[in-house]
């Protein structure tokens, strides 16, 4: 006997929208407001305005070597910096989607759909090891 | 009628300008202040949002191959922008696709899984290779340019699909759906097969977006479509929302490594959404396939700028 499949969405759409539209909202305004901070001199930036078109075209590693940019997460020990500040907001809307995912996650336990579960619990490990800033390469 | 052509007229000229006029200030305009390219990046993202609306692939792609073509910034700045901007672009579309039940989450979750693992791949060896010399990837970007024009010059999108069941790896992974068809009012039940070559081509989709910084909606949508099978609507709607994982792995490891410049990614995340809120407004009145028919001209100017570059003309 041929089985019936349920054609269905996830009921979980819809908190996920949720989820994304109040969270990208909130990091979007914390973005610009902490651009405006920073073009608009309220806070020193760690590479003066003026002398940034000297170093944008530099290659990424001269670029750190020269301007002593912070890397990983360093950033968060150097929020007096006015191009450091945007970065609250740029990371609010990296981490959306482990927000989402997070929640996703609970769902599915909840309800018991493994499979959906694993999923989630893979792209959720694979969100941690990009924002550890834990893999390195050599050059 | 006449408002058409007019909205026509006066944005098509602006469009094939911008290339010119950004490739002419590349060369010649050394000394201007250090706001004249923040904004010069922010009309001109504004422009990408608007046109890559109304051509129907999104801005994200346009972004990488003109600005890292015709602006004095590093490309490995301008890809970790790359990637922001589809992020960001992606985030502002999902709540409304996904409330409407187009983009799909079951249909997302295992494609973009394989994405971003392989974005995370892509990532590194972007880097790496930049590192080793930019050459390689002005040269790579150009070539990879050159085909998506292709692609989308080929790839037609189609309706026709009826895929009544799935094969044993849709049904495992439950990817299956009801959205409702608003030209009719009736509800359609959708599912895919070919799922093991579908996720094939998400690895390709993972790499090219980590590598590069590129959305990758001018795949998913083809891979979504034509491979496996959902019906076009979905496959554009979930490409779109799915950007929002994919991207999200490798946009941390541009961050983590310092290749996010704020002066860069704010203006031109701002300017494409603006762009592309004004394009959805502009949409129904001029045709599309014309806008498409510029866009894809343009892309493939910046390709070719890019492959110039690779060779130092």
């Amino acid at each position: 006997m041929e089985k019936y499949i349920v054609f269905e969405n996830a009921p979980e759409q819809h908190i996920y929208a949720k989820i994304i539209y109040h969270i990208s909202n909130l990091g979007l305004l914390t973005m610009i407001m902490g651009f405006i901070l920073y073009i608009f001199g309220v806070l020193t930036p760690l590479v003066p305005l003026e002398e940034l078109p000297k170093y944008w075209s530099l290659s990424l590693t001269q670029f750190l070597e020269k301007t002593g940019a912070p890397t990983g997460w360093r950033w968060t020990a150097m929020l007096g910096y006015g191009d450091v500040i945007p970065f609250i907001g740029v990371t609010i809307l990296a981490s959306v989607t482990f927000v989402c995912f997070l929640a996703l996650l609970f769902r599915f336990l909840q309800r018991g759909a493994k499979v959906l579960a694993f999923i989630v619990a893979m792209e959720l490990f694979f969100i941690l090891i990009s924002a550890s800033n834990l893999i390195q390469i050599s050059h | 009628m006449k408002k058409s052509i007019l909205v026509k007229f006066s944005l098509i000229p602006s469009l094939l300008l911008i290339p010119t006029i950004l490739w002419a200030a590349s060369t010649e305009i050394s000394g201007m202040p250090w706001w004249g390219w923040p904004t010069a990046l922010f009309f001109t993202t504004f422009f990408m949002g608007v046109f890559g609306v109304m051509a129907g692939i999104g801005g994200g792609v346009l972004f990488v191959p003109l600005v890292s073509g015709f602006f004095p910034f590093h490309i490995d700045f301008v890809r970790g922008a790359g990637l922001f901007i589809a992020l960001g672009s992606s985030l502002a579309a999902a709540p409304h696709l996904l409330e409407k039940n187009l983009a799909s989450l079951k249909l997302a979750l295992p494609t973009a899984l394989i994405a971003s693992l392989f974005a995370i791949v892509g990532a590194f060896l972007g880097l790496w290779l930049s590192a080793l010399n930019p050459v390689y990837i002005h040269g790579s970007l150009g070539l990879t340019i050159i085909a998506i024009v292709f692609i989308m010059l080929f790839a037609k999108n189609t309706e026709n699909l009826e895929v009544s069941r799935g094969n044993k790896l849709t049904e495992l992974l439950q990817i299956n759906g009801i959205y409702t068809e608003e030209t009719t009012g009736k509800e359609v039940s959708w599912t895919v097969h070919h799922t093991k070559r579908g996720m094939f081509g998400f690895v390709v989709v993972g790499l090219l977006a980590g590598f590069f910084g590129l959305g990758a909606g001018w795949a998913n949508v083809p891979i979504l479509n034509l491979l496996m099978g959902a019906p076009v609507k979905v496959a554009v709607a979930t490409s779109s929302f799915a950007l929002s994982i994919t991207d999200s792995t490798a946009a941390w490891i541009y961050m983590n490594k310092g290749a996010v410049l704020p002066i860069i990614v704010v203006p031109s995340m701002v300017g494409i959404m603006l762009g592309a809120r004004i394009g959805s407004k502009l949409l129904p009145k001029v045709k599309p396939t014309v806008i498409r028919y510029i866009v894809i001209t343009v892309l493939l100017l910046a390709g070719v700028r890019s492959l110039l570059k690779a060779f130092g003309i």
